[in-house]
């Protein structure tokens, strides 16, 4: 019996091939939005996770604002997105105090200043300087490509080091080793260029594959003054708990503030939360929406069964009289129904699957295509299509067999 | 024991003025292996008679018992299982679902009674071969002669093997050779003691029945039994009755007024009232209340 509803429905559909595209256009829309979405996101997340793994394990970072609400537990339980703007809320003192807790391996400040760096007169406009000090090398584990990082000795002259985008766009080529790097009119030389750090187009921190990392000293001196200090880095030896370390450093540097607590101490897993977050709603409401989509397409599929309905009267009026009862002609409709809704989702996963390659090829972003978001949105797109294309089914099943027969 | 039996059925549409009565106390009672041919005038109410014996409508009252059991009470579901296993209908044009082959069109109603894909495509072939289309199984109706969709339909009418097949101008739309097949195919029926309801125009076809009833403005005017082979004594004049128009019949009716007024010097008894029927505003087909 399914076997020729379905038989009846596909041609139903493809007798009707422009309409029943117009139909499916919803539910494949719906289902593209759905995924892509998704699969952006998780993208999004993935590479802001990753840049976080760059900087090493066992890492614990203190920012400048509060930016995170804890509950008894130590665990996270409100994020302010914008409390870190414009203030500069730790100080050097800090990061000594924080050199003394127990269980820190090593830590070293993170500060940036401001300036462009150039090259033959030619300025790379989204660079970045950090001012640093030789230990930051020992806290974030990541590989120095060509060349080395400053040590002691080489911080007190004019060395830097830089990320591999910079060396790629401004020296035009990989290893710049040697050339002169030029901040506000000050030469430095480079010393080493940094394997390539994780992207990420949504992230609260810096791209270091754009950063010049120069000495503190050398940093002040551009400045005029002690640059703000953007986030301590914390390596912890790896036999200290890290909830126990947070609380450590915080009760360290809330006594250095005395008593107030405008900073955040975060684990290394912690840093991503807020762009974690800002991903997650923005996901969930175009989620939303598409699912509004979906809806919406719903009542195209109700409509399309309702004029199918009407034109195929006589043939609802053959059928009962040759035996079909209520039930059975209000099932082959649903079933007609679903097989458009099945046919949406199957194109619209085909066109979303397409689109993420796409994405991949023209932008930055790195789309991760998971089984969740196209099983959720088949089965809501499925669901759809019965639910509404039930108002035609049962309006044919109530047809009085007689009038059926004489249209 | 009858098959059928109609008491007192009767059929009307609308409300009030605007009540037409299709079908007007009917009693009939059909035996088991009969061929009954019914004729009359287009909206005489055969295929109301039809439609009301193949369970496709109910009536408005009297009592309807097919094979004995009342089927007044049953609801759209028990009427369709009864006409999937008891009735097999076949009508003017044949009726096929254009989307199904010539086999899936005949399994159909195998399907809805539940039978797997394997027994009822065997079970359809076998009725294919019994009405000479086996070779034509797997074309679709758009591939069939019209004589060919007929014998189609009669496979499909039959392949639940029905106590009654309801075959409403079976030949109509066909000419003389296919409806003469289709004739013959729906005597083999017949003889193997199916019962057969057929509504025809065609004198010739009450050759192939045993009774004939003749219908007019909605009521069972003659219920004539007649020999196998041989045209029923009052088809032609059936066949060639010619309803009166609605102006002929509103004319009629006017001079019949007329003649009812009396004239000077007659002697007047008592004041004429007109005839009221059975408390329905009827609106029946005019030629009806011009013939009384």
């Amino acid at each position: 019996m399914i076997s020729e509803h379905i038989k009846v429905g596909i041609h139903s559909v493809k007798q009707a091939k422009f309409r029943s595209f117009f139909t499916m256009l919803g539910i494949i829309i719906g289902v593209v939005s759905v995924v892509t979405i998704i699969s952006l996101g998780e993208g999004v997340k993935r590479q802001i996770s990753g840049q976080t793994a760059d900087l090493g394990t066992n890492l614990t970072s203190v920012k400048p604002g509060k930016l995170i609400k804890r509950d008894s537990g130590g665990k996270i339980n409100g994020i302010n997105l914008f409390a870190s703007t414009g203030i500069a809320s730790i100080t050097p003192k800090d990061l000594e105090s924080i050199r003394t807790v127990a269980g820190v391996k090593s830590a070293t400040s993170v500060g940036t200043i401001s300036g462009l760096p150039s090259f033959n007169d030619k300025t790379f406009s989204d660079g970045i300087i950090i001012s640093s000090d030789p230990s930051l090398h020992q806290v974030i584990d990541h590989k120095v490509e060509f060349g080395t990082f400053f040590n002691e000795d080489e911080a007190k002259g004019s060395n830097a080091v830089i990320g591999s985008k910079l060396a790629e766009k401004l020296f035009k080529e990989s290893v710049p080793l040697g050339k002169q790097v030029t901040i506000k009119g000050q030469n430095f030389t480079v010393q080493g260029v940094f394997s390539q750090f994780s992207e990420s187009p949504v992230s609260s921190s810096l791209d270091l594959n754009n950063a010049v990392f120069i000495p503190q000293n050398q940093a002040t001196a551009l400045n005029g003054s002690s640059p703000p200090i953007y986030e301590i880095l914390v390596k912890r030896d790896e036999t200290t708990d890290s909830v126990k370390l947070i609380n450590d450093i915080n009760t360290i540097v809330k006594t250095n503030h005395g008593g107030q607590e405008d900073f955040s101490v975060l684990d290394q897993t912690e840093t991503s939360a807020a762009s974690d977050e800002l991903v997650r709603l923005l996901t969930k409401m175009i989620v939303g929406m598409a699912t509004i989509t979906l809806l919406i397409a719903g009542i195209g599929i109700m409509n399309v069964m309702l004029v199918s309905v009407s034109e195929r009267n006589h043939e609802i009026g053959i059928r009962k009289a040759i035996g079909a009862t209520d039930y059975q002609i209000r099932n082959q409709f649903i079933l007609e129904s679903a097989i458009l809704a099945v046919w949406g989702a199957i194109f619209g996963v085909v066109a979303s699957i397409f689109l993420n390659i796409i994405l991949r090829i023209v932008t930055d972003l790195e789309p991760v295509i998971l089984w969740r978001p196209i099983l959720f949105s088949s089965i809501v797109a499925v669901a759809v299509g019965v639910l509404f294309g039930s108002v035609a089914s049962l309006k044919a099943a109530k047809k009085d067999p007689i009038t059926s027969l004489r249209s | 024991m009858a098959l059928i039996s109609l008491k007192n059925v009767s059929k009307l549409y609308g409300f009030g003025d605007a009540t037409t009565v299709a079908l007007e106390d009917a009693d009939l009672e059909v035996l088991k292996g009969e061929f009954v041919a019914i004729m009359g005038p287009s909206g005489s109410g055969k295929s109301t008679l039809m439609n009301m014996i193949g369970l496709l409508d109910r009536p408005t009252h009297g009592e309807y018992k097919l094979d004995s059991k009342s089927i007044e009470k049953l609801r759209s579901n028990g009427r369709a299982k009864l006409r999937r296993d008891k009735i097999g209908f076949v009508f003017q044009s044949a009726s096929l679902l254009d989307d199904l082959t010539a086999l899936e069109n005949v399994a159909l109603p195998l399907a809805y009674k539940g039978l797997g894909f394997s027994r009822r495509t065997k079970k359809a072939h076998e009725m294919l071969e019994r009405v000479g289309l086996s070779n034509r199984a797997f074309y679709y109706p758009k591939q069939l002669s019209g004589g060919q969709m007929q014998r189609v339909a009669i496979a499909r009418a039959l392949i639940n093997n029905p106590d009654i097949v309801i075959a409403d101008e079976p030949t109509g739309n066909l000419d003389s050779s296919s409806s003469r097949l289709v004739m013959e195919l729906l005597r083999e029926v017949h003889q193997m003691g199916n019962t057969i309801l057929m509504v025809t125009h065609n004198p010739e076809l009450t050759r192939y029945a045993n009774r004939v009833l003749y219908m007019i403005d909605g009521a069972i005017a003659r219920d004539e039994k007649t020999r196998l082979g041989e045209i029923a004594e009052h088809a032609v004049e059936s066949a060639t009755f010619v309803p009166k128009t609605d102006e002929e019949a509103d004319l009629e009716a006017v001079s019949a007024l007329v003649e009812g007024i009396p004239k000077a010097g007659d002697d007047i008894p008592y004041r004429k009232v007109p005839v009221v029927r059975k408390g329905y505003g009827k609106k029946k087909n005019t030629h009806k209340k011009a013939k009384r």
